[in-house]
């Protein structure tokens, strides 16, 4: 129950009590009221009275009158009349007054006696005569004397009982009026209190009114400064990624050099720096990406074990290099494909493995994926590492707290990768959490829903790594306002293979693309004069062959930057920078495959600066598998002989104009080139055909050139594929 | 069910009887030539006059004991303000006096023997079944006591009568009404 103060209380049930007695006081008041005096005080008077009056009157009509019948007649009815005052004197309400006069009683029964004698004279009369009528005068007359006592005494009774019931009354009204002080009082108290409490409420009221007013203020402030802080965090990242794009993509290209031991070691060590320093801002700007809430998801089919070989794949060699067994176990009751997003949990499993291999010195780390009833999908990596305690666990997975404070020093990382890994796993609907003792290892684990898709179309992904050669007299672009970034792009993509030309703004890039036809766009998204989306919609509403050719995003946004606003404007694909050459050959092999090759054969000069296989070992290892040696070495032969045949005989096709035939013997020896994996030569040959179809082969020496160089290149590598045997 | 179905038919009877007595009612007074009320034959106990249409001669009507006791009356059983106990009062409704004489007034104004006078409604001998009481638990009641004719209201009846007003209308030892 709500507590009253006693100011309060005793308000309340003294104006209760108040008024109980004033409704008592003002019963007793009117039952006053209706007292016997009250009542019939009056009539007693009156009839006393009327009484005595009658018997004066009688008296004087008998003085007055002789004696006669009518006289007497006139008598007896007065005497009657008088009589009938008794009556009233001595019967009903006025009795009872009567009897409460003290000496009243008697001087009625006087006047009974009186007139009772009257009566007994009046009765037996005849007549009037003179001596009756001076006997009744006298008779009336001693009638008078208590009459008139009788008058005075109800008088002087009634006198006292007024003046009694007056002050009676007074006091009874006093009293009332006291009782109606004393309640008003009460309530004026209960109301006052009424009063104030209102006011007080009002006030807090408004005291938690204007604070709610101050928070949301406050909010907004923290609000508006925690959203500061994410873009200043974003800026910052990328003015810091620019140049560390730089050194990632020039000491990626540093490494793959032949180097001085010396100089390889500083080389390798600025890679890994470098590495490690980009992770770390990633990291970052993940984390303060999921914290403004700018995390965005996708739902589309994933291959489980794929993703979970992929990743445990990654981690293979430095595992395997520290003596640490690493394996994965996917429970066969789950479907092939999910439902989920490949990326985000990749992130997660990545990190959880990655802490695993951090912190086992020796024995196994486990990935285990398996079905927890319906519709959950649990994956648990699982450790003999060193542990942690309770304490640690429960800090584990909040921002930039690690296991303990020795852990940063020792293991480095930014600490935001649980917690990274926290928030991707809650956006995915589920749930994260570790169980370990320390010295028993850690089983660090989380579940997701389960929804069982369908497996997915075979994707363009799927093209073979060593598509390498394809690449070769790709006539690319790279849009991009960085001269670091320039540089590496250029750099990787010229030893991929690729021909690229080089746009520095938007601008440029547009009168690029009118002038020359490019197999694929790198677009550069963020740049001064027109940004990427912008240039790319321009590009794409020009029509024709720009509608189609694949345009590529690179963005210095990170893993989470904004891929579908690149695919809304019109883009293919994404890269995020820094570049990598696995991923730029990744997108190039991707968007290349589909659109063909050789779309541009007027522009056939060919670079041939780096190495890249020469065969295809795909078709290599199928060669192996399906012929012994001395076939293998037959087939060899006898493509040696072939190619050798079908080029000399291009050459003569070319010089004498011969179109058809020079495609024909281009799409011949791109068919033998190709079955023995040497890809290098099948395109070449794939891009010469086309030249002729389309009546092009003027330009096309040099190619028949490079055909040459890489036709010997590929029999050389036969040979020592089959010497290797 | 045939309580029901007869109703309206009881209803219409009753109707029906009560219009035929109105009629002979206001035939047997419309007739001037009737002699209205006849002489009295005893000592003369009332005397109403004003504006009443039936007389027994000077523009009044007196009324005898017989001619009282032959008028429809009741019995009232009751306290009154000014008797100890219970008494049993017999005597003719005021409203039967006042259709003998035919009275058109609506204010009665009553006189006692001695002086003694009281505005009395006309409506209230309906309203109340007020009778001119001349017998108390059987004997004609002295002038004395409250006789010869008092003016009684139905007290135990009606306990609201039991006030001042009333009180002063009940006139004892009635001997005139005066109708105005």
């Amino acid at each position: 129950m709500r507590y009253y103060p006693l100011r309060l209380k005793f308000g309340v049930v003294s104006a209760l009590l108040l008024f109980v007695a004033a409704i008592l006081l003002v019963g007793l008041v009117a039952w006053r009221q209706d007292s016997l005096v009250w009542r019939v005080g009056g009539d007693t008077v009156w009839h006393a009275y009327k009484l005595d009056r009658d018997a004066i009157e009688l008296r004087s009509y008998l003085a007055l009158n002789e004696p006669s019948p009518e006289a007497l007649e006139e008598v007896r009815l007065r005497f009657e009349l008088l009589y009938s005052r008794l009556t009233l004197l001595r019967g009903g309400k006025i009795a009872d007054l009567i009897g409460d006069i003290p000496g009243s009683d008697r001087l009625v029964d006087e006047i009974e006696r009186q007139l009772q004698a009257l009566d007994a004279r009046l009765q037996p009369l005849d007549g009037l005569d003179e001596a009756t009528r001076r006997a009744l005068i006298e008779r009336l007359g001693r009638l008078s004397q208590p009459a008139e006592r009788l008058i005075i005494t109800v008088n002087g009774h009634l006198a006292e009982v007024e003046t009694q019931e007056r002050e009676r009354l007074q006091w009874l009204y006093g009293l009332l009026l006291a009782l109606i002080l004393g309640m008003s009082v009460a309530a004026m108290l209960v109301v006052t209190f009424l009063f104030r409490e209102a006011r007080d409420n009002a006030e807090a009221r408004r005291a938690l009114e204007s604070l709610s007013r101050e928070l949301e203020a406050t909010a907004r402030r923290a609000e508006s400064a925690s959203q500061a802080k994410s873009e200043f965090l974003a800026t910052v990242s990328h003015e810091i990624r620019t140049p560390l794009n730089g050194v990632i993509g020039m000491s990626d290209l540093l490494v793959e050099q032949t180097l001085p031991e010396r100089a390889r070691h500083y080389a390798d060590t600025i890679h890994e720096s470098a590495s490690r320093l980009m992770e770390l801002i990633n990291d970052i700007l993940d984390f303060s990406k999921i914290e403004a809430g700018r995390l965005e998801l996708e739902h589309r089919p994933l291959a489980l074990s794929e993703l979970v070989e992929g990743a445990v794949s990654l981690f293979r060699p430095h595992a395997e290099a520290r003596g640490l067994r690493l394996e994965s176990v996917i429970d066969p009751a789950l479907p092939a494909h999910v439902v989920g997003d490949p990326g985000r949990l990749r992130q997660v499993l990545l990190n959880l493995l990655s802490n695993a291999v951090k912190f086992t010195d020796e024995g196994e780390v486990r990935v285990e994926v398996s079905r927890d009833g319906d519709d959950r999908l649990r994956f648990a990596v699982v450790d003999t590492g060193c542990g942690i305690t309770a304490e640690q666990q429960a800090r584990l997975f909040e921002p930039f707290r690690q296991g303990d404070p020795g852990t940063a020093r020792r293991f480095g990382g930014s600490g935001l990768g649980l917690a990274i890994s926290k928030r991707l796993v809650e956006a995915l609907g589920g749930e994260i959490g570790i169980d370990s003792e320390p010295g028993q290892g850690s089983r660090c684990g989380f579940w997701l829903p389960l929804v069982a898709a369908s497996a997915p179309r075979d994707e363009p992904t799927s093209a073979s790594p060593s598509a390498g050669p394809i690449l070769r007299d790709a006539h690319l672009l790279v849009v991009e306002d960085n001269p670091v970034n320039q540089q590496v792009a250029l750099a990787m993509l010229t030893k991929l293979g690729c021909r690229a030309s080089l746009a520095s703004s938007g601008a440029e890039a547009l009168a690029s693309v009118a002038r020359e036809r490019f197999d694929l766009v790198f677009m550069d998204v963020q740049m001064p004069d027109m940004d990427g989306l912008e240039v790319t919609r321009r590009i794409r509403s020009r029509g024709g062959w720009l509608a189609d050719m694949p345009i590529v995003a690179m963005t210095a946004g990170g893993p989470l930057g904004d891929q579908a606003r690149c695919l809304a404007a019109g883009m293919n694909g994404y890269l995020a920078k820094p570049l990598l050459q696995a991923s730029l050959l990744k997108v190039l092999q991707r968007h290349l495959t589909c659109q063909g090759l050789g779309a541009a054969p007027s522009h056939a000069e060919a670079e041939f600066a780096a190495p890249s296989p020469a065969l295809d070992d795909e078709v290599v290892t199928a060669l192996h598998e399906s012929l012994d040696a001395e076939a293998l070495s037959a087939l060899v032969a006898r493509y040696r002989q072939e190619a050798s045949d079908h080029i000399a005989a291009l050459v003569e096709a070319i010089e004498a104009g011969e179109a058809e035939s020079a495609q024909r013997l281009a799409h011949q020896l791109k068919g033998e080139s190709a079955a023995l994996g040497a890809v290098r030569v099948a395109a070449l040959a794939a891009r010469l055909e086309h030249a002729a179809r389309d009546d092009a082969l003027a330009g096309e020496a040099t190619t028949l050139m490079a055909l040459r160089e890489r036709l010997d290149e590929a029999l050389a590598a036969l040979d020592s594929e089959i010497a290797a045997g | 069910m045939r309580i029901r179905r007869l109703l309206p038919l009881m209803l219409a009877l009753l109707c029906w009887t009560s219009a035929v007595q109105a009629a002979s009612a206001d035939f047997a007074s419309s007739s001037p030539d009737t002699p209205l009320l006849a002489p009295p034959e005893g000592p003369v106990l009332l005397t109403v006059s004003g504006d009443i249409s039936r007389t027994n001669g000077d523009g009044v009507a007196r009324f005898d004991r017989a001619m009282l006791e032959a008028l429809p009356g009741r019995t009232i059983e009751t306290h009154t303000p000014w008797h100890e106990d219970v008494g049993r009062y017999r005597g003719p409704l005021g409203e039967a006096i006042l259709e003998a004489v035919d009275a058109h007034g609506d204010q009665a104004r009553v006189v006692a023997l001695n002086g003694f006078e009281a505005e009395v409604p006309v409506s209230d001998f309906r309203r109340y079944g007020v009778i001119l009481a001349m017998k108390r638990n059987g004997k004609a009641m002295p002038i004395r006591r409250f006789g010869p004719l008092f003016v009684l209201y139905p007290f135990d009846e009606r306990p609201e009568l039991l006030n001042e007003t009333i009180r002063f209308r009940s006139v004892w030892q009635v001997s005139r009404i005066e109708i105005h």
